[in-house]
């Protein structure tokens, strides 16, 4: 089954993701700071990154910003999941080189739908 | 030749003298020596050669006698012993006889030698030849008697002759050699006194030598030193004999007089050279004087001529008003040859003077105002008056004298009379001639006068206009069509960063206003196309502005341009700088509170939108479904925490927030914030703890109890593992202060001064868990802010925090006064009695009591004073010691109330000049103030012991610490 981080930091928020993508039979890996979400992208090969904009440490888009750098993470596919729903700080992730965007509040559902349209593109 | 040539070879060196001196002498005195000693030598070998000889003839002399001696004594012994051997003997005498005769014969050099040598010759062939035969043949014939007859006449005789002759040849020899000796010792005598002789001779000359050199070197030298001498204290010099000489004196003394006509030459020359000069000096001397008194002609001249120049210059050259009338009075009076002199401007009363003092110039003014001034005015003309002098003039002349004052009146061009001048002469009038010159010169000076009113005018008008632009908040600047700065305001200046008068910019360059704005500007580029712009541009309607960052300090700038036209002509530009950066910064902050409150706010809403939807659209296990909801209900609530919170701050940094302020006790609010939050938690022990009692506060109490109970929220929450909270309560250089301490996590040194910041929140990953809105401490310090307080923070990260909230310190006086109801009371009912028999300090006392809300009565005698306390049980009482009638003092009045039972407990204040402190302490009085004090003072000493007395044991212990003490 697919595997998928998921990077955090609000505990609920963080709930609310595992417990739908569970659900749906992905393989889930937590992070609750830019930081650890770093780590572990390094550390593992996930189908699947989703990262929250506002974290601790190192931010959604200083995360992205890094990985995009190495030329071995270059096809990693990243979906950030941000409060910040401006036309502007959605370009600006994507021009970071996030893959997709979600708006926060977000529905559950709708993220299974997209999971599995990329993840079923594959 | 040769001896001319040893002679200079001599003459040229004095040493080279003396040396050959030495050598001569001692030459002389080896000859000498060595003669005498050869010649001695000579006498000596002489002496020798001559003494041999003597010694060999006498030694012969000796031994012819010996021989004959032996001969006659062995022919004797012949005769008489008949002895042939001795006859025999005799004979043989002979040869030897003969041998040295002959060599007598070999010796003999003198007379007496050949007498002697003929003498023995003869005798001895006397003898042998016919003495000896005889006797031999008479003896051996045997004829005695013939032979003695023979012997004894013939032959005895002629021995005995003989042999004196022979004696005597001997003697001679002696003394001849004696003589020799004798003549020796006299030679050798007379060679040696010759020799001494010859040595003295030898020292004489020496000595006369010595003296000569003596002399030679001697005397040049002293004539040379009298020759110096000479030279030195003046005197001719004489030309010194020496100097034909070759040696080093004649060398010396040459170049001595050489050394001295170099002198002598040089001298002549200056001598030359002085009188020369003193002949061009009198020359010059008689020039001068000449020139001197031409001079003192023109002198005179160009003074007149100076003092117009002056007075035209001064006319000229500055537009102050006050210089100018300076520089005209003075400059005509040195022209008028004025002892005093005055010029008075009639519109404006101003006035310049020369020689005159500003009491004598205003007097004058009130003086010519009344006389004469009218009648410059009137006839435009200038006139003499002549008058006898003042006192005050006349200085220390004792007699009167006369004087003359010569008013001009300065004409203007529009035939007015704008100001008069006024000259004093002591003793001489004037001129007709001079007084037409001088109306010439007071026409000149009406012009300029004029000219300064003109240019006071536009210069008051500038000012004017500088000042309206000075009071303008923005930037303004005109420049002409170049781009050139025609004006600038002071705002202007100072944006970009001048330090001098804005009028050092009139008249900058373009070029150099953007050099100065390159300086202070931010990415320039932009603004100096604009301005290039705007100075170029020729349309009213193309109204354009420009917004640009200044370096430092950092701001935001706004610039607008705005043509300017007269008739239709295009003067230049104006443009408006506007300092646009708190607007700026307001947006900024706007737009990011507004992005981080959608965001803060999406969070909550994403979890409750999220679960609901599960809850909704899943089939969910009721104890998953339990979960999601009081999820959603948690996260509710915390949304709506976070709304109240965004309100409130938004209510209090826009200063909507309302404030019922009042002069609260802080002590009732803190417990009830403990109260509320105890609940919350177990592991805490939460106290309060007051070293002060002055724990009002001027506030709201639901916004204190807010802050507090922020602040406590966060102790609570931000010590995860419990531990002890306290509040201490203290007084601190006029400031009530509160400490909140902790022993939580503590704050990172880095995030302190974020800490008060708008959702700030420490990150770390401890903390994550504990939930907040981020605006907490905003909460705080905006309250805090509005209570005139300040909030500061102390943190050890692992050991704990301190919060310090500063309040303005309230004495409870004001609280008693206006707020607090139990002290409202207690002031109100306070019922004062002062006992005190200066009326008007007791006057002074009452109104200050009653003012502070006391109800006051006061009484001069002390018997009086007694029943009333004694009737109304006063709250306090204030006593003099000294009082009115003798019966009673204030010491009696102290005893008499502190007996009674009823009335110990009243608390005295004793108000007096004597210093008696200790007595009236002991006595058992409350307080004591020493006259003169301020009347406040009592007040506040009669306060603080009654509110001692009402409130103690009752609020100086707090809850917690009774809880504490439980425990």
């Amino acid at each position: 089954m697919a595997k998928i981080l998921l990077a955090e930091d609000e505990d609920v928020i963080r709930m609310l993701v595992v417990d739908t993508l569970e659900d749906e039979g992905y393989v889930i890996d937590e992070a609750t700071d830019g930081e650890e979400a770093l780590t572990k992208i390094l550390e593992n090969e996930y189908d699947l990154i989703l990262l929250d904009y506002m974290m601790p440490v190192l931010t959604g888009l200083d995360v992205i910003e890094k990985v995009r750098k190495l030329p071995e993470k270059a096809d990693a596919k990243i979906m950030m999941l941000s409060a910040k729903s401006q036309t502007s700080d959605q370009q600006r992730v994507l021009n970071a080189g996030a893959n997709y965007f979600m708006s926060k509040p977000f529905s559950p559902l709708e993220l299974v739908e997209r999971i599995e349209e990329i993840l079923g593109g594959d | 030749m040769g001896i001319s040539k040893f002679q200079r070879y001599f003459r040229k060196s004095l040493a080279r003298q003396f040396a050959g001196l030495l050598f001569t002498f001692f030459i002389f005195s080896i000859l000498g020596a060595s003669i005498l000693l050869s010649y001695q030598h000579k006498l000596t070998e002489e002496y020798g050669q001559k003494n041999i000889v003597l010694e060999n003839k006498e030694t012969i002399g000796q031994r012819l006698d010996q021989a004959y001696n032996k001969s006659f004594f062995d022919m004797r012994g012949y005769f008489a012993f008949d002895n042939p051997d001795l006859k025999e003997n005799a004979l043989n005498q002979l040869n030897i006889i003969s041998n040295l005769t002959y060599e007598l014969e070999k010796v003999m050099s003198t007379d007496e030698d050949i007498i002697f040598y003929n003498e023995v010759q003869d005798f001895t062939s006397y003898y042998y030849e016919q003495a000896i035969p005889q006797a031999v043949e008479y003896y051996e014939s045997g004829n005695k008697e013939a032979l003695i007859e023979f012997v004894r006449y013939g032959t005895t005789s002629r021995v005995n002759n003989f042999q004196e002759i022979l004696q005597t040849y001997r003697l001679s020899k002696d003394q001849e050699l004696e003589d020799n000796f004798e003549e020796l010792a006299k030679r050798l005598t007379t060679s040696q006194l010759a020799f001494v002789f010859y040595i003295g001779m030898m020292l004489i000359m020496l000595l006369i030598i010595s003296r000569r050199m003596v002399i030679q070197i001697g005397q040049p030298l002293q004539s040379l030193a009298i020759a110096a001498m000479d030279i030195s204290e003046g005197k001719d010099f004489r030309k010194l004999e020496q100097s034909t000489r070759n040696d080093e004196l004649g060398t010396l003394s040459r170049a001595f007089e050489k050394m001295f006509q170099s002198i002598q030459e040089n001298e002549q020359d200056l001598t030359a050279q002085n009188e020369e000069l003193i002949a061009q000096q009198d020359e010059l001397n008689a020039q001068r004087l000449e020139l001197e008194d031409a001079l003192l002609l023109m002198g005179e001249r160009e003074e007149t001529l100076k003092r117009r120049n002056q007075l035209i210059r001064g006319l000229s050259t500055t537009l102050d008003k006050q210089k100018v009338l300076k520089s005209i009075v003075e400059n005509m009076s040195m022209l008028i040859k004025a002892d005093q002199g005055i010029i008075v401007l009639l519109d404006t009363n101003d006035y310049a003077g020369f020689a005159i003092s500003s009491n004598g110039a205003e007097q004058f003014i009130q003086h010519l105002r009344n006389g004469h001034a009218t009648r410059a005015v009137n006839d435009k003309k200038a006139f003499v008056v002549e008058r006898e002098t003042s006192i005050s003039e006349r200085g220390y002349h004792e007699h009167s004298s006369n004087c003359s004052d010569l008013y001009v009146p300065v004409v203007s061009y529009d035939d007015r009379v704008t100001a008069i001048m006024v000259y004093t002469r002591y003793g001489s009038g004037y001129l007709e001639k001079d007084i037409e010159e001088y109306e010439f010169l007071a026409k000149q000076i009406s012009i300029s006068l004029e000219n300064i009113k003109l240019f006071d005018q536009t210069e008051e008008n500038r000012l004017m206009t500088q000042d309206i632009l000075n009071t303008i908040h923005e930037g303004v600047q005109f420049v002409n069509q170049e781009g050139m700065i025609i004006q600038i305001n002071n705002k202007m200046c100072e944006m970009v960063n001048c330090d001098d008068d804005p009028q050092s910019f009139t008249q900058l360059s373009f070029n150099n206003w953007k050099t100065i704005l390159k300086d202070v500007v931010e990415d320039s580029e932009g603004l100096l196309n604009f301005l290039n712009k705007g100075v170029n541009t020729e349309s009213t309607m193309e109204v354009c502005s420009y917004i640009y960052h200044t370096k430092s300090p950092s701001k935001v700038i706004q610039v607008y341009c705005e043509p300017l036209f007269r008739n239709k002509q295009k003067l230049g530009t104006v443009f408006v700088y506007r300092d646009i950066t708190s607007e700026f910064e307001v947006d900024q902050m706007k737009s990011e509170f507004v992005s981080t409150v959608s965001h803060e706010l999406r969070t909550p809403l994403a979890s409750v939108l999220g679960f609901t939807e599960l809850l909704i659209n899943k089939e969910l296990k009721p104890e998953r479904q339990q979960k999601y909801l009081s999820t959603i209900y948690h996260e509710a609530k915390r949304l709506t925490a976070l709304i109240n919170d965004f309100l409130d701050v938004q209510r209090m940094e826009s200063g909507k927030q309302s404030y019922e302020k009042k002069y609260e006790n802080l002590v009732p609010i803190l417990e009830s914030v403990i109260e509320n939050q105890k609940v919350s938690t177990a592991m805490h022990s939460i106290q309060m703890i007051h070293n002060t009692n002055h724990t009002f506060v001027l506030g709201d109490k639901d916004k204190l109890s807010q802050l507090f109970g922020n602040l406590l929220n966060n102790a609570i929450k931000y010590s995860p593992n419990g531990g002890v909270i306290k509040f201490i309560l203290h007084e601190l250089e006029n400031k009530f202060i509160i400490d909140l301490i902790d022993e939580g996590l503590g704050i990172p040194e880095d995030a302190i001064e974020k800490l008060f910041t708008k959702f700030y929140r420490v990150d770390n990953s401890d903390r994550r868990k504990i939930g907040g809105t981020g605006l907490g401490l905003s909460i705080v310090k905006e309250i805090v802010k509005a209570h005139e307080g300040e909030v500061s923070v102390s943190s050890t990260l692992g050991v704990g925090t301190t919060f310090t909230i500063a309040f303005p310190l309230v004495k409870n006086r004001n609280d008693d006064e206006r707020n607090s109801i139990i002290d409202m009371d207690l002031q109100k009912h306070a019922n004062v009695i002062i006992v005190e028999d200066d009326i008007s300090l007791s006057t002074l006392l009452e109104a200050e009591l009653k003012d502070n809300g006391f109800t006051v009565q006061s009484y001069k005698s002390g018997m009086k004073g007694v029943r009333a306390i004694k009737n109304s049980n006063p709250d306090a009482i204030v006593l003099d010691i000294m009082l009115e009638g003798k019966e009673m003092d204030g010491w009696d009045v102290l005893r008499e109330i502190k007996q009674d039972d009823k009335t110990s407990h009243i608390p005295i204040f004793i108000s007096s000049a004597l210093e008696e402190k200790e007595k009236g302490l002991a006595l058992g009085a409350s307080g004591y103030l020493v006259k003169p004090y301020r009347p406040s003072k009592l007040t506040k000493t009669i306060l603080q012991t009654i509110l001692k007395r009402d409130k103690h044991g009752q609020i100086l212990i707090p809850k917690s610490m009774k809880e504490e003490k439980k425990m």
